[in-house]
């Protein structure tokens, strides 16, 4: 039985499911899309090589970064 | 204990730093252990179940008068033991480890974390009795019935909102590149299982949400994590900052934007649209970016500290599972291309480079990271540090047999498939040797565990000499 938005001229030429995959996956890239422009307005990308040091922390002793030979 | 001082600061004073440390691993002690008890069960039964399946290729009458034992449910059960028993649940366990560290905040509602352990044991008891006792779903990465599936979304929704009410609660200004990939993980993952699970879906569109579901399971939920984990573990064990930051970001952002469209490769030839299976593979190839990203990025930061591989079993197994990562994704990107994929489908090929990725890489992660954890859980080093170069070497070389053998085995098979003068049993007869083959590397991947089990449960029972110096340390200074 045609659901939802599968009704009328697109009867039988979309599926119902179709429109819900493409529903689901359109609000993943408006997630994602607003994940990144969250990050980047907040400046987690300016600055950046100092995250790197996050990952130290009382237990450890860590020494700038070396350039490779 | 210490007051706490403004939020968002990256470089707290020495004594925060200490304090905020020891309350985050204080919060998560006990759900991470939970999570580590039952994964260790679930790897031991379910490679159980793997060696079981794959000695069904030598003895085919073997265990064949109960159909729980037959071959279509034994491998079923194991694939869902390791995934979901195993590697899911040591993968957040660790990822419940590291949060709370890397934002400098304890665990939100450790409660919920614990809930989720049960609940998550719970899911791959009831799913892995289903598949045995005949009711499946029929889809491979989704055999287990979707009623029972709801406990895991519950299970999975509580653990996520720990998590990421932890993150919500950071003290940090910045996030660790680990961070990226575990909140990632945790959104990306209920949206992709939710969605498969939905029993809306019938012929094509149910393949295709079929492997769109099965390779994202690995590439944005076990991928993800494992990435995570190397991502932490490599420069905390070197003392040393990953080679550039700002890559791992571009690694990050590249796996997120080009890796939920590869799933549908799997379904080369079949009666699917040809854009659909073109742009898969296009996304498929493009995955080199944040592979190799990735791959620069842990190769230059251990450039010059290689040495330390000898003392420090973490960094072994996580080194190793690193270079296996990317083995794994430059094949995978192969392997989609359709000339490729035209000898290599529905071949034993397949399997190998399955293993080599979930096994090779992730497993191997997981072993490291468990190493470097478990010590700081119970205050204690490991016992016999022997027995961790067994499980070194006993799971490195069960890998490199069992991948070298279904990758040769898999790709005659499918050479003499597509040769029309070759009988099917000609067929099945090329691809024996390379089948006892994997039977003995898994064989030693299961000796491995064993290894591996007894010296976690002589860990966690306090059983075994008590060391003062981490395992595989002697003669550190000198090196």
């Amino acid at each position: 039985m045609p659901i939802g938005i599968g009704h009328g001229n697109f009867s039988g030429i979309v599926s119902p499911v179709a429109i819900y995959i493409l529903a689901i996956c359109f609000a993943g890239a408006v997630l994602a899309g607003a994940a990144f422009a969250w990050a980047a307005l907040r400046g987690e990308f300016t600055d950046a090589s100092q995250a790197a040091y996050l990952v130290f922390d009382d237990e450890d002793e860590p020494r700038p970064p070396e350039h490779a030979p | 204990m210490t007051a706490l001082p403004l939020v968002f600061e990256d470089t707290p004073p020495p004594e925060v730093a200490a304090s905020e440390r020891v309350a985050a691993d204080r919060s998560t002690r006990q759900p991470v252990l939970l999570f580590f008890h039952s994964a260790v069960t679930w790897l031991v039964i379910g490679s159980v179940m793997g060696l079981v399946a794959s000695l069904k290729f030598q003895f085919p009458d073997w265990l064949t008068s109960q159909a729980m034992w037959t071959f279509g449910r034994v491998r079923t059960a194991h694939l869902n033991a390791v995934a979901y028993g195993w590697a899911s649940m040591a993968l957040v366990g660790v990822a419940v480890w590291m949060i709370p560290r890397l934002v400098r905040a304890p665990l939100h509602r450790p409660v919920f974390a614990m809930a989720a352990a049960v609940g998550w044991n719970l899911f791959v008891l009831l799913g892995i009795g289903a598949v045995l006792a005949g009711w499946s779903d029929g889809l491979e990465w989704l055999e287990i019935p979707y009623p029972i599936d709801a406990i895991v979304a519950v299970s999975g929704g509580l653990m996520a909102f720990s998590v990421l009410m932890t993150v919500a609660r950071r003290r940090t200004k910045h996030f660790y590149v680990s961070v990226w990939y575990v909140l990632a993980a945790m959104v990306w993952f209920p949206i992709i299982f939710v969605t498969a699970n939905l029993p809306i879906f019938g012929g094509v569109a149910q393949a295709a949400v079929n492997w769109w579901y099965g390779h994202n399971a690995l590439g944005l939920w076990i991928t993800a994590l494992s990435l995570a984990t190397a991502y932490y573990l490599i420069p905390k064990v070197l003392a040393r900052p990953i080679r550039s930051y700002s890559l791992s970001l571009v690694g990050f952002w590249a796996l997120a934007f080009f890796y939920s469209l590869n799933g549908i490769h799997h379904l080369i030839g079949g009666p699917v649209p040809t854009w659909l299976i073109t742009v898969s593979i296009t996304a498929s190839v493009m995955m080199v970016i944040p592979v190799a990203a990735t791959a620069v990025n842990f190769h230059t930061t251990m450039i010059g500290r290689f040495g330390n591989l000898r003392h420090s079993p973490t960094l072994a197994f996580v080194v190793a599972g690193a270079m296996l990562y990317t083995a794994a994704s430059v094949q995978g990107s192969i392997e989609a291309l359709r000339t490729v994929n035209r000898i290599t489908h529905f071949t034993h090929y397949t399997v190998g480079h399955a293993h080599l990725g979930a096994y090779g890489f992730a497993t191997m992660i997981l072993f490291g990271a468990l190493y470097f954890i478990v010590p700081r859980l119970l205050n204690r080093e490991w016992p016999l540090p022997a027995l961790i170069r067994w499980h070194f070497w006993l799971a490195l070389g069960g890998i490199a047999i069992y991948f070298a053998a279904l990758t040769i085995g898999g790709w005659l098979e499918g050479q003499w498939m597509l040769d029309p003068a070759k009988s099917f049993e000609s067929v099945v007869n090329v691809t024996k040797a390379y089948l006892l083959a994997r039977s003995v590397g898994g064989t030693l991947m299961l000796a491995a565990h064993l290894v591996f089990a007894y010296h976690y449960w002589l860990m966690v029972r306090r059983r075994g000499p008590e060391r003062a110096e981490p395992a595989w340390s002697e003669g550190r200074a000198a090196s």
